[in-house]
């Protein structure tokens, strides 16, 4: 299962982050293990590009921190969605499905 | 915006958020490990490697925020203060050396600045401009008062236009006398408000002023006043005359002249008042004012020269002046004032003295860059294991590079120090009458932050490159300094080191030229004795003398002088000796016809009796001027070796005839005497024909200031005050304006040459300094990386004398290619300073040897220091560090 693990392209890891916020409000930990799940373990999110990701993220405006109580009752800091961040995201996804789509019927040609 | 300044400002508060987020995850992520069936050290063990490096996650966190710039800067510049504070040895040499280079640089720069690229301190300066008439183009004759009226009524171009003119001033305050040292300046009715010059107390005169009214200058309101502002509303007395003092100009006004600061301001209508021989005035052919306008809005330089010289055709038409429908009226930029700059001489002075600061502080930055090098070097293991550990190469140099800046800024603000400290000591060479103003404005300032830059380049960013490129592996395995990434650096070191020698040698051989030829000219042939002789300068014809009165004055001012008991002789000349003017006019001798082209002219002096035997110049052949030859006696003249030669080849002039003037108008005179040759006006010039006449016998209409000189038996210094009140008993209000040695007066003839030779001295031996220190350090630096080396062939038996003249061979090698390059560079060097020497060449070898022989010793003082030390290795001790 492991081998099926892949690299996420450059860019795309925003475009996920906005997308798992959109649902609720969330914490670090909580984004990378919400995006291992949906993907059914396909994608993994190394923390070494989470948290820059979140911090740039969050310089532009597009997601912002506060310190909330997490589920075993700890204190953690927890990301929502701006308004800017779900224009940002509805944006950024709709060029990624078109993209896709193109690359795929590209790819299945003949 | 707002999120970088609170990560700014709360950075502390951010920073614990970071970590308490990491941690929050870590701590998850553990969990989910033991919940997996984990125990729980092999999930935190597993944890961790999924985390990876934490500091570099924290860093690109920083990163991200955006405010990892400053940040970094702050931590760099932390590091670098504990940095240096650890090594206070290599900090205070690094900032000292750049301290120094800078700041000589600093100091020169405020000279040259203070001299002619500061603006004058006026309104809208690049509006002003020199306005004159020329012959031709480039030879300036200036202004007469009947153009400038011509000028002033009917340009269609300037907004405004002044003349002035300077002139020997003696102020009477409250009846005493007392002459203004700096003289005073005649300006016309507009000339401070074409300026835009406004008074700090009272007011500036105008047109509207037609009473005798005053403005004090700035420096003498302070000197002489104490700057008080009573004295406006005053009355003083200017050459006689009554006039009331109105206002005092700002500080730091000196007129439009650089260098001059005039000590009184009087409107130019008065001069007729106020000076005897005033039919210059409304002279159309005496071009005796300087002129300066400001242009009018919009119009250009060109458009003006165009507008006024219609105007000046006209007033030739209409002062009926034919000779002068060639001349033109030109306009020269104004805004820096006549800048002494301008002339040749002064600008070769500050060019060189320009390069030779610049080579100081070359051979700093080289010191320092040494310096650098030797600490990376040591600091090898340092950097490697920052490396390995994930540092990029960038943010290491940026963090050298910022410990170099460190070390610039502060090496900046001690040189602005240190350049007013030598500027200080500058002035008190300089004579008093210099008025400059030397305090550094926003362009010294600007100069000194981009020459500390420039430095950082200079002297940083080799060693911070080269400090990065390291073999981590091979440096984290092996010892501490053995290491230092071989050859290559060390030859850097050594290359630094020898063009340090290099221009060091080339200063010295400055050095040198410019003291042999001080001394050239210390020791040149005077053709009079000066010690002894005391020198009083007076001008009666500001009070009013004219003519017979004037020689009365003189007979009773000598006698006065020779009462004195310990005055051994006293006589008088109208101009001096070596200070003051020359006079040249024609002479004629009967019965010879000069040869085709040959000059027939000389130097005439007007003397008093025994005026030979006072000033100590010998008599060749005849007799010295007594008081017999007075105005009714037989008219005799004394000439010069020089003028014998000449004109008489070989056969006795005593009793031949000479005319002399134009066409004889001064009269035909006897040769009574024949003395030897003596400098008049300057040093160093060549022999020159004089010939001297008895000052009663000169025309009354001729009369005028005079020099008394009189021969001491003690110190003439300390005769003065006597001096003087001897000259005052006879007329209270006496102008009396130089009361000098002759000793000094000739000393202070040599002012320039002096000042060059001092400061050339001092920089060619702030540059050995400098220098020797970089060698020194370069040999230890040799000697630390040769321990084992140096143990083992002492083990094998060399002596102590072999290591150490083993070291000393480098060191010496070292010095001799320095040397080597630096003779190249001295002889180009001499060749561009030889118009400014005086009896030798820029070659000679004096100076060259002693530079040489200098450079040397010094060389191999600064090598030996390490050398000893690496023959006191233990060689047990440095093969075990091995």
């Amino acid at each position: 299962m492991a081998n099926e693990r892949i690299d996420l392209p450059q860019g795309t890891l925003d475009l996920l982050i906005l997308r798992t916020l959109a649902l609720e409000p969330q914490h670090g930990w909580g984004i990378s293990e919400r995006i291992q799940q949906i993907s059914s373990n396909v994608l993994q999110v190394q923390q070494g590009s989470l948290y820059p990701a979140l911090h740039r993220l969050e310089r532009r405006g597009w997601i912002k921190a506060r310190w909330g109580m997490s589920e075993n009752s700890r204190r953690a800091k927890y990301y929502n969605l701006t308004r800017g961040g779900r224009k940002q995201l509805d944006s950024e996804a709709g060029a990624w499905r078109k993209l896709s789509a193109a690359v795929a019927q590209v790819l299945d040609m003949a | 915006m707002f999120y970088r300044l609170r990560a700014l400002i709360r950075r502390k508060a951010v920073e614990d958020e970071m970590d308490e987020e990491l941690r929050f995850h870590f701590e998850r992520q553990v969990e989910k490990y033991v919940q997996t069936g984990l125990d729980p050290a092999e999930a935190a063990r597993r944890a961790r490697l999924t985390f990876g490096g934490i500091e570099q996650l924290k860093e690109e966190c920083r990163d991200a925020r955006g405010v990892a710039f400053i940040d970094t800067l702050r931590q760099d510049l932390r590091y670098a203060i504990r940095g240096m504070w650890r090594s206070p040895g290599f900090t205070a040499i690094a900032v000292l050396s750049l301290a120094l280079g800078i700041g000589v640089n600093t100091a020169i720069f405020t000279l040259v600045n203070a001299m002619g690229l500061r603006p004058l301190p006026v309104l809208n300066p690049n509006d002003l401009f020199f306005i004159g008439a020329e012959s031709e183009p480039g030879n300036t004759a200036g202004f007469s008062y009947p153009l400038f009226k011509a000028v002033r009524d009917r340009n269609q171009t300037l907004a405004g236009v002044f003349v002035s003119a300077g002139g020997a001033m003696n102020v009477s305050v409250e009846g005493g006398a007392e002459l203004a040292r700096n003289g005073g300046l005649y300006v016309s009715d507009d000339y401070f408000s074409v300026l835009g010059v406004r008074a700090v107390a009272g007011r500036v005169f105008t047109s509207a002023d037609d009473q005798p009214v005053a403005v004090l200058g700035y420096d003498y309101w302070e000197r002489r006043f104490g700057r008080d502002a009573s004295v406006v509303g005053k009355s003083i007395e200017i050459n006689a005359h009554p006039f009331t003092v109105i206002g005092v100009t700002p500080r730091r006004f000196f007129g439009t002249s650089t260098g001059m600061s005039p000590d009184v301001f009087v409107p130019l209508k008065m001069y007729p008042q106020i000076n005897q021989n005033s039919e210059q005035f409304n002279s159309p052919g005496s071009w005796w004012l300087e002129g300066m306008g400001r242009l009018r809005r919009g119009v250009s330089a060109a458009q003006a020269a165009a507008d006024l010289n219609v105007v000046f055709q006209q007033h030739v038409i209409d002062a009926d002046m034919k000779g002068y429908a060639s001349w033109r009226i030109a306009l020269q930029p104004g805004g820096r004032g006549s800048t002494p700059l301008s002339k040749p001489g002064a600008s070769i002075f500050l060019a060189v003295l320009m390069a030779v600061v610049g080579s100081v502080l070359l051979i700093a930055c080289a010191n320092v860059a040494n310096l650098l090098l030797a600490r990376n070097a040591g600091r090898q293991k340092e950097i490697a294991l920052r490396l390995s550990l994930g540092s990029s190469r960038g943010r290491l140099i940026r963090q050298l590079l910022t410990e170099s800046l460190f070390l610039a800024v502060i090496g900046g603000a001690v040189a602005l120090l240190f350049a007013s400290w030598g500027l200080n000591a500058l002035r008190f060479f300089l004579p008093e009458t210099v008025a400059l103003d030397l305090t550094p404005d926003a362009r010294v300032l600007i100069f000194t932050a981009v020459v500390s830059l420039l430095t950082v380049l200079a002297f940083g960013l080799a060693p911070a490159s080269r400090a990065t490129h390291v073999d981590i592996t091979r440096s984290l395995k092996e010892g501490s300094v053995n290491c230092a990434a071989g050859p290559v650096r060390n030859r850097l070191r050594r290359a630094l080191v020898v063009s340090q020698m290099a221009l060091s040698l080339m200063l010295l051989v400055l050095a040198g030229l410019f003291t042999r030829s001080l001394q050239n000219l210390a020791h040149v042939e005077l053709g009079f004795r000066p010690e002894h002789v005391l020198v009083l300068s007076v001008d009666p014809t500001l009070i009013g003398y004219k003519g017979e009165r004037i020689t009365a004055l003189y007979k009773r001012l000598l006698e006065q002088l020779e009462a004195i008991p310990s005055v051994r002789s006293a006589s008088l000349s109208q101009t001096g000796l070596i200070a003051g003017g020359v006079w040249t006019n024609l002479i004629s001798i009967p019965g010879y016809t000069p040869g085709p082209g040959q000059n027939m002219d000389s130097s005439f002096s007007a003397v008093g009796a025994h005026f030979f035997q006072t000033t100590g110049i010998s008599i060749l052949l005849g007799r010295d001027f007594t008081s017999r030859d007075n105005e009714t006696a037989p008219k005799v003249v004394v000439i010069n070796e020089t003028f014998a030669r000449d004109l008489f080849k070989g056969e006795s002039p005593l009793g031949r005839n000479i005319g002399l003037g134009v066409e004889q108008n001064l009269g035909l005179f006897q040769i009574v005497g024949v003395v030897k040759d003596s400098k008049q006006r300057r040093l160093n010039e060549p022999p020159v024909r004089v010939v001297y006449f008895p000052f009663l016998q000169l025309p009354p209409q001729q009369m005028s200031r005079a020099m008394f000189e009189v021969r001491t038996a003690g110190d003439p210094a300390g005769m003065i005050a006597t001096a003087r009140r001897q000259l005052l008993s006879v007329e209270k209000k006496l102008p009396i304006f130089r009361e000098q040695t002759l000793t000094q007066i000739v000393a202070d003839s040599m002012i320039d040459q002096s000042i060059m030779a001092a400061l050339v001295a001092l920089f060619g031996g702030l540059a050995l300094l400098l220098a020797c220190v970089g060698l020194s350090g370069v040999t230890a630096f040799s000697v630390a990386r040769r321990t084992g080396e140096i143990g083992i062939r002492m083990a094998l038996g060399a002596q102590r004398r072999d290591v150490v003249a083993m070291v000393l061979r480098e060191a010496i090698a070292t010095v001799s290619i320095g040397a080597a390059i630096g003779l190249a560079l001295s002889l180009a060097a001499g060749r561009v300073v030889s118009a400014q020497l005086f009896g030798i060449t820029g070659t000679d070898p004096l100076a060259i040897g002693g530079a040489i022989m200098i450079l040397s010793a010094t060389g191999a003082l600064a090598g030996y220091l390490p050398a000893r030390r690496a023959s006191r290795v233990d060689p047990i001790l440095a093969l075990r560090h091995e």
